[in-house]
């Protein structure tokens, strides 16, 4: 029991330590459950964890499933080329074709615009 | 350097080594901390069969947090008062779970009936005089004088400085005394060193 520093407070001191007296002893099944508790986390945390490194060995496996599905390096090799001939020859994003076309578009405008032979005929002929 | 014993182990330490599958921190941490959870809980209760099931809830709190507890944060210690004082408030606003006479027997067995009876008025005029202060005060109170919490320790729970810690008290102690003031008169007080 800490002591009262600041005052003269013997008579609460006292009534604190009856507090403290008349404290209920915790049951020895409480201590029991307790520990109950704690080994049965300790092995379910156990099991998930061999759970989990299972699950690693499983999604190897998974890939390597995957792999031979795919044909192995075969196949992914026949994937890269097609998907390289894809882009080549217009397998390209819609947003990508429709930006090259506007480019090019732009620019054929430009072109007529400049290449008018009789722009100055016109302004000399309104002028008079 | 001498090589510890589990005993001599801190929480944190401890908690670790139960983390990775050793059932006697488990059995030198419940016996540590248990004991300490069960008393916070029961001077705010006063309720043997809900402080025993607060103390087990916070504990199994703690054994599943192990795995993941990272030692820099906060003692262990700390964060279980923190866990009861919430366990504390939910219960309080649920009625009872048995009645005060179905508590368990008193710590000391040996202590003579009139005194434990005295002890017994003492103690529940004191948590009713602590239920009408202020709540801060009350918290500080309970913590320096029914917890045994160090000042340092009461300013880091409540997040406030030491200094104000110091304030809460003084201001508590002298409103308790207030509160007391009757009870004092009829149930005496006398420096028992039994």
């Amino acid at each position: 029991m800490k002591k009262f520093e600041d005052q003269n407070h013997e008579d609460l001191e006292a009534f604190f330590l009856s507090a403290q007296r008349a404290l209920p002893a915790p049951s020895d099944q409480l201590r029991d459950r307790v520990l109950q508790n704690a080994q049965a986390l300790m092995a379910r945390q156990g099991a998930e964890k061999s759970d989990s490194n299972g699950s690693d060995i499983g999604f190897l496996g998974g890939l390597s499933d995957f792999w031979s599905g795919l044909g192995g390096l075969k196949g992914w090799a026949s994937l890269v080329v097609i998907a390289g001939l894809s882009f080549q020859f217009g397998g390209v994003a819609p947003e990508v074709e429709a930006q090259i076309y506007d480019m090019i578009s732009g620019q054929n405008e430009r072109v007529f615009e400049s290449s008018d032979p009789f722009e100055d005929l016109y302004l000399t002929y309104l002028e008079g | 350097m001498p090589s510890q014993t589990p005993d001599q182990l801190d929480d944190t330490a401890l908690l670790a080594a139960y983390a990775k599958g050793m059932p006697e921190a488990a059995r030198i941490l419940t016996e540590r901390l248990m004991p300490k959870l069960y008393a916070q809980a029961y001077h705010r209760l006063q309720n043997a069969a809900d402080a025993e099931d607060i103390a087990q809830e916070a504990m199994l709190r703690l054994w599943k947090i192990a795995p993941n507890w990272q030692s820099g944060r906060a003692k262990i210690s700390t964060w279980l008062y923190q866990v009861v004082a919430n366990l504390c408030k939910d219960r309080g606003r649920k009625p009872p779970m048995t009645a005060l006479e179905e508590a368990p027997e008193p710590i000391d067995p040996r202590l003579a009936v009139d005194a434990r009876l005295q002890d017994e008025r003492r103690a529940s005029a004191l948590y009713k005089a602590l239920d009408q202060l202020p709540p801060r005060q009350a918290q500080a109170l309970r913590m320096r004088h029914l917890d045994e919490l160090s000042n340092p320790e009461i300013a880091a729970i409540m997040a406030v400085s030491i200094e104000a810690v110091e304030s809460l008290l003084a201001r508590g102690r002298r409103q308790l005394k207030t509160c007391l003031e009757a009870e004092i008169s009829a149930l005496g007080y006398r420096d028992e060193k039994i």
